[in-house]
């Protein structure tokens, strides 16, 4: 009979400072990692791929095995989640740059997007149908456009902080952002016009 | 520079992403990525392979472990709880790696443990703690959360069950995960077929990759008699006829009367729920769901349109791309000049829909 393998079991995120203890094998501090950080990199791979937990499955898989890497560096890190949210966020832009995919607009009927106020058939279809035009607005966004959407209008992250996980200069984000505002207004336009 | 504009189609992203926010990984996902950790990058999985292979051998030079018999405390006679022969497998190694306690017929594991039941042929493997109770045609988990294999079982022999909280899991050769809390439990199902037999509802045929959870666990958990493997019927909401006094002939008289309405808590209970089984790839009882939800109630036409398109892309997803074609067909003349034209009509280029789904 084989005997099964042992499963990971979830355990408290362990800090940077444990895992920086020499006496762990590569492996153990990419396992520490990947318990503590996966559910930030899942989670970025839904944002991204729509919710679609194969896609983010496979971006979760890829990020963590690819830390063998540079297993090093990652020892070193005082701050993994900052690193991870970048690494996760630049590998999502990679391949939405290398696919072409339409995400469907109706698998976010799952995601309980509750509409607020009373629960009538029609605000439910109100708040489905809006957030198909929201979720139509940003696929029509370049990947890096969309990321700097995300960072600025959900994360909230101050125009330094996205050009340092885009790689890019604070002027350049400046100027992306103005223009997905642009575009923003306009969307909102067309909505209240019908 | 504008700091998180407040509009409508922000806000509904916004929403989108905290929903998001409240998933998780599976727990067939974690165990692939144990693994593939555990194996280490490539080009060093070779060597670390050898070295398991060698520490393989040198475990069963050493013995195959210590044996162990549970038996009641009290003396079980005829009535008694049955006996379980189990064993630790490489009990050679440190101690400090597998802790365990035994409490009557219950026991109690810390560290890493691999406890295999040799009738039934189930092993059992725990990382951090858990309370099991081996059985003589399975085990009971009573707490924490545990891996299960199961030597294939053999045609005509008894199956073999694993309680918990929520119910009982006939096992015909497979592997799953089972967590059991204070708050309640979940299996999820790595590998073969289980049938999850619901303390509080009808058995689940779960197929590799489905994840179902349950309330919290009674006192005492206990296992329950194989329900006769009917299929489950599908859950349809339960609306009562309204007008009882026009005796209308229906052309299907099995079908629920319609309402006029649908509730908002019906809708959004279906949606939810369809979504959760496309999620997990069924998409064939997601369409059922969908089906019986539009056939007994009566739609408004919006959310008809929502409904329907709902149902072109689970037929898509399924693969049915001919009915998916008919299907797109009908609701373009259906519903003409709707929210979803533009869609439909790249879903109907995509899949190469020999008619134009704006024509007649």
């Amino acid at each position: 009979m084989s005997v099964a393998h042992l499963r990971i079991v979830s355990t408290p995120a362990d800090t940077m400072a444990e895992a920086n203890d020499a006496s762990l094998s590569d492996e153990q501090v990419v396992a520490r990692l990947y318990q503590g950080h996966k559910d930030l990199v899942f989670r970025i791979g839904l944002r991204y791929g729509r919710g679609d937990r194969t896609w983010a499955e496979d971006l979760t898989h890829d990020v963590f095995i690819d830390l063998f890497r540079d297993v090093d560096r990652v020892r070193a890190l005082d701050n993994p989640h900052a690193w991870l949210y970048r690494v996760a966020t630049n590998r999502c832009l990679d391949r939405l740059k290398s696919e072409r995919r339409r995400r469907r607009l109706t698998a976010v009927a799952g995601n309980n997007v509750s509409p607020r106020g009373r629960s009538g058939p029609e605000e439910i279809l109100l708040e489905s149908a809006r957030l198909r035009r929201a979720l139509q607005f940003v696929d029509a966004l370049e990947p890096e456009w969309r990321a700097c959407f995300y960072m600025h209008h959900v994360d909230a992250l101050p125009q330094k902080e996205i050009a340092a996980v885009l790689g890019r200069s604070p002027s350049n984000i400046c100027r992306i952002l103005k223009r997905i505002e642009k575009r923003l207004n306009a969307a909102e336009r067309e909505v209240e016009d019908g | 520079m504008a700091e998180g504009a407040h509009s409508p189609l922000v806000d509904a992203l916004r929403s989108h992403d905290r929903a998001l926010q409240r998933r998780s990984t599976s727990l067939a996902f974690d165990e692939r990525m144990r693994r593939s950790i555990a194996s280490g990058p490539p080009r060093r999985r070779r060597a670390w392979t050898h070295w398991l292979a060698a520490a393989a051998a040198v475990v069963m030079l050493l013995g195959a472990g210590s044996w162990w018999v549970m038996s009641n405390a009290t003396g079980g006679g005829p009535d008694g709880p049955p006996e379980a022969v189990a064993r630790f497998v490489g009990a050679d190694v440190p101690i400090t790696e597998c802790q365990r306690d035994f409490e009557e017929r219950v026991v109690h594991l810390r560290g890493r443990c691999t406890l295999e039941l040799e009738e039934p042929g189930v092993t059992v493997q725990t990382w951090t703690r858990a309370t099991v109770e081996p059985r003589r045609d399975g085990l009971v988990v009573h707490d924490g959360l545990v891996l299960v294999d199961v030597q294939k079982v053999q045609a005509g022999a008894a199956p073999v069950r694993v309680g918990v909280g929520g119910g009982s899991i006939e096992v015909l050769g497979t592997q799953f995960v089972i967590y059991e809390g204070t708050s309640g439990g979940e299996v999820e199902l790595l590998e073969g077929a289980i049938r999850f037999s619901r303390t509080d509802g009808p058995a689940i045929e779960m197929e590799v990759g489905d994840r179902t959870r349950w309330a919290a666990p009674p006192e005492t958990p206990e296992l329950v008699p194989m329900i006769v493997p009917a299929p489950a019927p599908t859950p349809v909401p339960t609306i009562p006829a309204t007008d009882n006094e026009a005796p209308a002939p229906e052309p299907a008289p099995t079908r629920a009367k319609r309402v006029d309405s649908a509730s908002a808590e019906d809708l959004n209970a279906t949606l939810v729920e369809v979504a959760r089984l496309r999620e997990r790839g069924q998409y064939h009882d997601a369409l059922t769901q969908l089906r019986e939800f539009r056939r007994s109630v009566r739609l408004p036409r919006t959310m008809a349109e929502v409904v329907s398109f709902e149902e072109g892309s689970l037929l898509e997803a399924k693969g049915a791309t001919a009915e998916a074609c008919e299907h797109w067909a009908r609701h373009t003349r259906r519903f003409s000049k709707g929210q979803y034209d533009a869609e439909v009509q790249r879903h109907s280029t995509r899949l190469g829909c020999a008619h134009e789904p704006g024509g007649n």
